[in-house]
């Protein structure tokens, strides 16, 4: 069952449709997504204001950056945020439940097989973990856990369209409470969990994120936005 | 030095001497050892023997590297485990009821528990250890059929065996209940020498210190010689438990696709040795568990070190085309392509190691692709 969260206006409802309905292309999913990043940094903005005067770090995966983690950077961007402020990291992550010669589930992690961390001191920002959906917590405990090894950030966002019931909680048991009792939640729904051998939550994001929007592989994407900053990045350097 | 620290010797004595005991004193600091057979024949053997290392400490307090140098002969001993009707003659009908009852009820209480489950991770971890540095492959078995069962490590080659007892409470006692637990260790240490092993530890496993500095000093004679009260720490997060726990941390880092693994890393290794033994449960080589938890992609574990070199399996001509791409660093660390892009903001680990099938295949592509610039192969990457 659906519950909206009172930062869900008419807008992000309307967007979430969008991402649920399984008739929308893959084009109308991508601009969709793209805009709930937007919505979720106007909330951030609006929110958190006195932490966005400050240094930003925004993190995401492969399958974010081109879109939700886009439409939150520029949000942030549009609400006032200098460009200097912010940083970015993006992680490839791989989901893996089962062995190749087993069909039985009898593990979960999300091992890192590539990363873009643009430099940053991580204890003096504010860390906005943003994602499609927070379902088990598994990617976002462990890119959050790589960041935050030899470093604590003075607040930490997660922000995702959707999450599921129970997550936040899931996640911040992952962590210790000194690092846990920083976690803030920005998201606009809350959905069961998932029951089927999928994993895929309903109504959710309408079903896995890199099939809706287009992608042939993860492993194998690199994000124009990842392209566009590390060409920056050197070209200042 | 306490004959138990002298666990590497054993390799070096020839399988064809088949004395079950031997008398064994050391000088203190010199690699040489006399043993005198029980038996009455007497031999000298000169044997090398390491000193723990100092910064490594297990979950007992007293574990040692083992030897890397040293390969042992396999020996053909043959250890046949006590049936039920063997016991039973040889300890009466009473010792055969409580070990039934006992499985029955350790069946029941391990499923899903999440401390027996990273015990036997750690267990395992452990155990490869030594298998890749000394070719020492052990058995390991949950719920086993015995009076001090919940995991029991066999190596009857060495005519050794190691079981666990474990306790994720902090009121364990020897003499609680009549005596159960200190009698239970009795007639396990009975079993295992009747079966023919002759370096028998049995160990209670506790998740509380306190309980286990006091069931050190209240241990019963009749089973001192073989038994001891060890810690072994419990959490719901076991990445929380490899952070806090030094020891922990290394033992399963040892086994990482990198070389220096973070807690999260070290907890992945966790859970797929875990979930390999899952699959293979309740009995196992430990050989075979390794072999499951490699099959991963990515790979989370590293392949065992072996004589064909990693670092020969990348072609020269990839590493030409490699070289040459502007700001890109790469190296072979434990077996696995590692590569990052200056400034340092993008790396990444190749998901598969050199010694795999797709490895060459990666390289075929590098070189059809001849690329001047990182960018040109970064999504092979």
């Amino acid at each position: 069952m659906r519950a909206y969260t009172d930062s869900a206006d008419d807008s992000a409802r309307s967007l979430l449709g969008i991402l649920a309905d399984q008739s929308s292309n893959e084009e109308l999913y991508r601009t969709a997504m793209r805009r709930l990043g937007e919505a979720l940094a106007r909330v951030i903005a609006s929110n958190y204001a006195s932490a966005c005067q400050g240094n930003v770090y925004i993190v995401c995966t492969v399958e974010d950056a081109d879109f939700l983690a886009r439409g939150l950077l520029d949000g942030l961007l549009g609400a006032g945020v200098s460009s200097s402020q912010v940083r970015f990291a993006c992680f490839w992550n791989e989901r893996l439940r089962k062995f190749k010669n087993s069909d039985r589930e009898t593990f979960d992690i999300a091992p890192i097989v590539k990363q873009y961390k643009e430099p940053i001191d991580v204890s003096s920002t504010l860390l906005i973990m943003v994602k499609s959906i927070i379902s088990g917590a598994c990617v976002v405990k462990t890119n959050l856990s790589a960041l935050v090894e030899h470093a604590m950030p003075k607040r930490i966002i997660v922000a995702a369209p959707v999450m599921v019931h129970g997550s936040q909680d899931k996640l911040a048991s992952e962590f210790p409470s000194e690092l846990a009792e920083r976690f803030e939640y920005v998201t606009f729904a809350y959905d069961d969990p998932a029951t089927g051998a999928d994993h895929l939550v309903e109504p959710g994001i309408g079903g896995s994120v890199y099939k809706r929007l287009g992608m042939e592989s993860k492993a194998s994407y690199v994000p124009e936005l990842v392209k566009r900053r590390r060409q920056s990045l050197s070209a200042s350097a | 030095m306490p004959a138990e620290d002298l666990r590497p010797v054993d390799r070096n004595v020839p399988s064809r001497l088949s004395v079950h005991r031997w008398k064994v004193s050391v000088s203190a600091q010199r690699y040489r050892a006399s043993f005198e057979c029980l038996e009455g024949r007497s031999v000298r053997l000169s044997v090398h023997v390491r000193p723990s290392s100092p910064g490594h400490r297990d979950a007992e307090g007293s574990g040692c590297r083992p030897d890397r140098t040293a390969r042992r002969p396999m020996s053909a001993v043959v250890i046949q485990r006590m049936s039920d009707a063997q016991l039973e003659q040889l300890l009466g009908r009473e010792a055969l009821e409580l070990r039934i009852a006992r499985h029955r009820g350790g069946a029941a209480a391990a499923r899903g528990h999440d401390y027996e489950q990273l015990f036997i991770a750690h267990r395992v971890a452990r155990l490869l250890m030594k298998l890749e540095m000394n070719g020492s492959d052990a058995t390991i078995e949950e719920q086993a059929n015995e009076f001090v069962d919940d995991v029991v490590v066999r190596r009857d080659s060495d005519r050794c065996v190691k079981a666990y007892q474990l306790k994720n409470t902090n009121n364990v006692s020897w003499t609680a209940d009549g005596d159960a637990i200190a009698r239970d260790f009795q007639l396990q240490a009975a079993v295992c020498e009747m079966e023919g092993y002759t370096r028998i530890r049995l160990r209670l496993v506790c998740s509380d210190q306190q309980r286990v500095a006091a069931l050190g000093t209240t241990l019963p004679a009749a089973i001192a010689a073989t038994t001891k009260a060890i810690y072994f720490p419990h959490g719901q997060k076991w990445q929380s438990l490899i952070d806090q726990y030094l020891w922990m941390r290394d033992d399963f880092a040892f086994l990482s696709r990198k070389a220096d693994p973070s807690s999260m890393d070290c907890a992945e290794v966790a859970s797929v040795l875990s979930g390999a033994w899952t699959l293979l449960k309740p009995k196992a080589p430990v050989s075979a568990v390794f072999e499951q938890a490699r099959k991963t992609s990515p790979a989370v574990l590293r392949p065992f070190v072996t004589a064909d070199d990693p670092e020969s399996r990348l072609r020269s001509d990839v590493r030409e085309i490699l070289d040459r791409l502007p700001g890109f660093n790469y190296a072979i660390v434990r077996g696995f392509l590692t590569w990052s892009l200056d400034p340092g903001t993008t790396s990444g680990i190749v998901k598969f190691d050199c010694f795999d099938l797709e490895f060459g295949i990666l390289q075929d592509q590098i070189v059809q692709r001849d690329p001047a610039t990182f960018e040109e192969i970064e999504e092979l990457l």
